[in-house]
């Protein structure tokens, strides 16, 4: 039997046996939320604590909502043809686990109870807010009030989406990726999925969150100018964290043959999606010695992470120095990166729980973008994950302008840089300049 | 008189002095001159070179100057004995780009490559092993060729690739054939001549086959191998190699055993019938000879690369990306782009093994005993199969599993070299490899360097199986237009000029290759081919 059919015969295994273990709270699927006095009015309802247009907001407009549908897409079928190369079975991705796991509510799969349509809604209400069928009951009664967020993550499962740290924490855990754990599939696009045409993850918080159709609104702290700059940071964080614990993970399972190792995914695309060009080399003896180029480990999580904890940034640098020494040998030592990522996950929690009590005012977010400026605009080599770090400057430079008061979010040249920075951006992928 | 290197000695200026004064007998007396000088100090020789027991030839690296004052007068063509142009040294010494070798290295980009490899690319092995003549190593190998220590007007700056890295730096055979009247010597066999005296048999398709690729491919047991690390510090990507087309391309200092017999003595005709079947379809033979050894050369680097895991070579830790596909890693990710629509070999998101030292093994295939080509293609696509799957069963390969498939399918490609030694390649059977060629799996999408072999081997076969340019018109047209198209020919054969006013030619051609105009031409050229 070979891999994808023991994925298979595992799937269709899982759900019967989550089911016997009896693990998870139940599900209850988006069309449990979505009765139009609770949360699918067409319209925002006033007065209410809640939009009471939330199911509306998403069925209508959010990506999430299409998740499922993607996976019967002619890509998908693409996908999964191509994942099939070499005469193994096809799996469609509508029913492959390695597909389901970010692309419906994840716990369908073993949720007693629920039905099986709940996968049919994509990343429904429950992928983010957590399973229902524990406070789907309690959440609308006046006893509801007595709980705070904490507790009522804790003793009914209901996500605190309210702090920013658990929310890039919970949209981390597909747009980055996480590991197998407790009767959890690993959500994991690793190279092969790319390879065979998954579009690569490059998750940014605070851009996403904008892009996203708000079915909420903000309060308390969120509800304040330092709003996009805190996102930024605190994804930036959530981000590099849950993409050590990737690593980790990845790394660990690789020691017991389960996960691809090297994986290349986590290597910036254009150290070696370039096309072979070779420029002719200085004739003079003069130049330092370049480097051969070699695959760059971590170039779209880490090149900003020490920028918005300013000295205390360097505390971090040895460990991540580390890590990336390890990642980019031509051959990773999987049971050394176990241990450094998980040290270097550590040290950013610790550092994610710092910034997210930290306050970003004004005179922090005009250092951070004259920070970000003075490297200026350089122009984008090939190969050494250039275009990652470029993007990241452009994605700090949007969030972190909007923090500024209005009089020096005005600032032409500021604005003129950032819609530079995104053209060049958009016109080049580190493999082939611009033009015909 | 062609310029000669500082190293000269006694002999050689005796040699130069004798020829001048003789020029219409200059081997002879030459050979005598240096039969003479050197029988004096044989004995110390064989213990010099040799090391006490010697049981072969004795390795000695000649200069292209002790060649060059008799290679070097095609006057001798016609009034002598001799079976060769006599001009060798004049084509080498004029348009052969091995001779320019050892020279670019000093040049920006080798000195480029040497600062971030860290190494002096004039004197370290990894280098000068390809570029020179090869050093001898401190402690050879079991495997690994016998190599000269003593040297003769050898000079490395001006010798690049000289004469005896491919005929063979042997003591014997230089001497030896310099008495070329010698009934004795006439009357070796070609594989005596190697065995006896080291003089190379590059008549014999697999053992030139062999020659060109142990540099233009990599040989471990030789010490020949270009890394990956090499590649990104600077070095220029090998292009895919066919035998045949790479003879015309260096160009050949040599004649076609069809140009052989015309304008000859009867006896010198005679004489080469002797060793050499002088009507066979000689190219047709190397291009298909050639297909099988590069897949060959191919899988024995691998499995020797894999199982060597050696960190005494830049970039030789296993995993040597350079042993796998370029194009697999190094290409465009935007969309639309054709490679997405290509069939993974093995599976997605694992690099596999490059696929042209596969394009040509069809024709060896079907020309080895035609009763048997269905049980081989069975035995290959198992073969081919197995080391896909070793390839992709992890990123850069399950070790032990590559090792095995890599041997297992060298393995088969030597027997059928060994079947295909059998079968004499008639007309016929060259129109029907022709076709073979044409009658491409459409669903497989070639890229460049495949597409390229197979253009290189339509070339080759159809040129060969119909010498008249006028009857060949309509193939040439189809194939002049595939050329201008898609970039095949290399931009700098017979040329010696710096490699850096080709490259970019090169590897722009690469980067544009599209294969559907390609097979569109294929298609062509199978209804401009002879009916009979």
């Amino acid at each position: 039997m070979n891999h994808s059919d023991r994925i298979a015969v595992w799937l269709t295994g899982t759900a019967l046996a989550l089911v016997a273990l009896g693990s998870g709270p139940a599900l209850v699927g988006a069309g449990g939320c979505s009765a139009a006095a609770c949360h699918g009015s067409a319209d925002p309802v006033f007065g209410r604590r809640t939009l009471g247009n939330e199911y509306a907001t998403w069925e209508a407009r959010d990506p999430h909502a299409r998740a499922f549908e993607t996976l019967e897409s002619d890509g998908s079928r693409a996908i999964a043809e191509r994942l099939a190369a070499g005469g193994r079975k096809v799996i469609p991705a509508a029913e492959d686990a390695r597909c389901l796991a970010c692309h419906s509510s994840l716990e369908a799969l073993g949720a007693p109870g629920a039905p099986p349509s709940v996968a049919r809604d994509g990343v429904g209400c429950e992928s983010c807010h957590g399973a229902a069928g524990s406070w789907i009951g309690i959440h609308v009664t006046r006893d509801w009030d007595v709980f705070g967020p904490g507790e009522r993550e804790r003793r009914f499962g209901m996500v605190a989406l309210g702090g920013l740290a658990r929310r890039a924490d919970r949209c981390a855990g597909c747009h980055v990726g996480e590991g197998a754990s407790r009767g959890r599939l690993a959500r994991d696009v690793n190279h092969d999925l790319i390879a065979a045409g998954h579009p690569p993850l490059r998750f940014e918080f605070s851009a996403f969150l904008a892009n996203m159709p708000a079915h909420w609104r903000e309060h308390g702290r969120n509800d304040a100018p330092d709003f996009p700059a805190r996102a930024w940071a605190i994804g930036q964080a959530a981000s590099a964290r849950a993409a050590a614990r990737l690593l980790e993970s990845r790394a660990r399972g690789a020691l017991h043959g389960q996960t691809p190792w090297p994986e290349l995914a986590e290597y910036a695309c254009a150290s070696c999606h370039h096309e072979i060009g070779l420029a002719t080399p200085a004739a003079s003896g003069a130049d330092a010695p370049p480097k051969p180029t070699l695959a760059k480990w971590g170039t779209w999580y880490f090149p900003l992470i020490e920028m918005p904890l300013g000295p205390a940034g360097t505390t971090m640098r040895p460990c991540l120095a580390r890590l990336g020494t390890l990642m980019d040998a031509p051959r990773p030592i999987a049971g050394e990166v176990v241990g450094a990522a998980r040290d270097a996950a550590t040290m950013l929690e610790r550092w994610l729980a710092d910034v997210d009590r930290q306050p970003f005012d004004q005179g922090r977010v005009t250092a951070l973008i004259g920070s970000l400026r003075t490297g200026g605009v350089t122009p984008l080599a090939r190969q050494d994950g250039r275009w990652d770090l470029e993007a990241q400057t452009f994605l700090a430079l949007v969030p972190l302008r909007q923090a500024l008061p209005p009089r020096q979010r005005a600032d032409r040249g500021l604005m003129l840089e950032i819609i530079d920075r995104r053209t060049r951006l958009q016109s080049y992928y580190g493999t082939r300049p611009p033009g015909p | 008189m062609i310029k000669h290197g500082t190293t000269e000695t006694a002999s050689t200026r005796e040699r130069i002095h004798v020829m001048q004064k003789h020029p219409a007998r200059p081997p002879a007396v030459s050979a005598l001159a240096a039969a003479v000088v050197f029988l004096a100090c044989a004995s110390a020789v064989a213990q010099h070179a040799g090391g006490g027991t010697r049981t072969g030839p004795t390795p000695w690296l000649f200069g292209e100057s002790y060649c060059a004052p008799c290679h070097a007068h095609p006057e001798s063509y016609r009034s002598e004995q001799v079976v060769c142009r006599m001009n060798e040294a004049q084509t080498w010494e004029k348009s052969d780009k091995h001779k320019n070798a050892f020279a670019l290295l000093s040049g920006p980009r080798g000195l480029h490559m040497g600062k971030v490899l860290k190494i002096d690319v004039t004197t370290n092995a990894a280098c000068l092993n390809c570029h020179s003549a090869p050093l001898a190593p401190a402690a050879p190998r079991p495997g690994g060729e016998r190599l000269a220590v003593r040297t003769q007007q050898f000079d490395r700056t001006r010798d690049g690739v000289t004469c005896v890295v491919c005929h063979g730096a042997f003591r014997e055979w230089v001497l030896d054939h310099t008495a070329f009247e010698d009934p004795e010597w006439r009357g070796l066999s070609r594989a005596e001549k190697e065995r006896r005296a080291g003089m190379v048999d590059l008549w014999d398709p697999a053992t030139r086959t062999r020659k060109c690729l142990s540099c233009h491919l990599g040989n471990l047991d030789e010490d020949k191998i270009l890394t990956h690390a090499m590649y990104a510090a600077g070095h220029p990507p090998l292009p895919g190699i066919e035998v045949s087309s790479f003879c015309e391309a260096m160009p050949n200092h040599w004649e076609w055993l069809r140009d052989k017999q015309a304008g000859r003595r009867p006896e010198v005709v005679q004489t080469l019938k002797q060793t050499l079947d002088l009507n066979k379809l000689e190219q047709t033979e190397l291009v298909a000879v050639g297909g099988l050894l590069t897949l060959r050369e191919a899988l024995r680097l691998l499995a020797a690369q894999v199982s060597a895991d050696r960190p005494d070579v830049p970039g030789m830790r296993w995993p040597d990306f350079a042993r796998f596909d370029c194009y697999a890693c190094h290409h465009d990710v935007n969309r639309p782009n054709w490679r997405q629509d290509r069939l993974f070999p093995g599976a997605p998101g694992r690099p596999p093994a490059p696929t042209w030292p596969m394009a040509l093994v069809i024709l060896g295939l079907e020309a080895a005993g035609p009763d048997q080509a269905a049980q081989r293609r069975e035995e290959y696509q198992r073969g081919l199969r197995a080391l896909h799957e070793a390839l992709a069963a992890e990123p850069f390969g399950d070790r032990p599993r590559t090792i095995a498939a890599a041997q297992g399918l060298a393995d088969w490609t030597d027997e059928t070299v060994k079947a295909l030694a059998k079968t004499r390649i008639d007309r016929p059977l060259a129109l029907k490899l022709l076709r073979t060629l044409c009658r491409l799996d459409r669903d497989d999408l070639p890229d460049y360097d495949t597409a390229r072999q197979l253009f290189w081997a339509l070339r080759t076969i159809a040129r060969e199986l119909e010498p008249d340019p006028k009857a060949r018109a309509p193939i040439d047209a189809v194939l002049a237009r595939m050329d201008n198209r898609l970039g095949f020919s290399l931009p700098s054969a017979g040329l010696q000029v710096p490699i850096e006013e080709t490259l970019e030619i090169r590897l722009k051609a690469v980067a544009r290759f599209d294969p559907a105009p390609f097979l569109e031409l294929v298609g062509e050229l199978t209804r401009a081919l002879p009916s009979r």
